[in-house]
């Protein structure tokens, strides 16, 4: 079996999918474009001097992007406070740790396989494995976490 | 799995101009034919998207000689 980064909607838009992925991984979207046009600028800088780059890099680099911003202290402490409380399944969603989030982001949302999944986010296949399991079993619970 | 539809379903809306600006230009700089196969193509939109050529995920149509295998 190929390794795979394809998502299911194929022909969905790079961007969009990009942006989806830190809506997840961040639980604010505008944290995320940010962060996302920051990686562009950036990797735009590196690119005009390295030569062509392929679809694939540019995920890559969207999702060290957000990976390197979600672990700066300062931006989860914003993010717990941030959180809306209301049961959404975004709500839900930020409710994840963060491998969880990381686990449905790359193998549920993306459909990769969990070897692609490890490739990219640097996390034991197993690790994602696990942590997709206990999300699931999290988010389709729909009873309020705080209750 | 409905959790995996409700997800993907999450819509990020549109773009801040700067973005999309920063993300076309990047978009520029990709290659097709890159060798990436399993990468997917991206959306039918971008029009200088060169890569949906051969990034869709399918496998190429084999040749005669491979469908005989």
């Amino acid at each position: 079996m190929p390794m795979t980064l394809a998502s299911v909607d194929q022909g969905e838009p790079l961007l969009r999918r990009l942006r989806r992925m830190g809506l997840v991984l961040t639980g604010d979207q505008t944290l995320a474009d940010g962060i996302l046009q920051d990686a562009f600028v950036r990797a735009l800088q590196a690119i005009r001097s390295s030569g062509d780059i392929t679809e694939r890099d540019v995920f890559k680099l969207g999702f060290d992007a957000f990976d390197d911003a979600v672990h700066r202290k300062g931006v989860v402490v914003i993010l717990d406070r941030a959180a809306k409380r209301d049961g959404s399944l975004s709500d839900r969603v930020n409710r994840l740790s963060y491998v969880e989030r990381v686990a449905i982001a790359l193998l549920l949302v993306e459909n990769m396989s969990p070897k692609a999944g490890a490739i990219l986010s640097g996390r034991p296949p197993q690790v994602l494995e696990n942590a997709l399991s206990d999300a699931i079993l999290k988010l389709e619970d729909d009873t309020p976490f705080n209750e | 799995m409905k959790i995996g539809r409700d997800l993907k379903s999450l819509d990020p809306g549109n773009p801040d101009a700067s973005l999309k600006a920063a993300f076309d230009t990047l978009a520029r700089n990709i290659k097709s034919g890159s060798g990436h196969a399993e990468m997917p193509a991206e959306g039918s939109k971008r029009p200088d998207n060169a890569i949906r050529a051969t990034g869709t995920g399918a496998r190429p149509k084999a040749s005669g000689s491979e469908q005989a295998k």
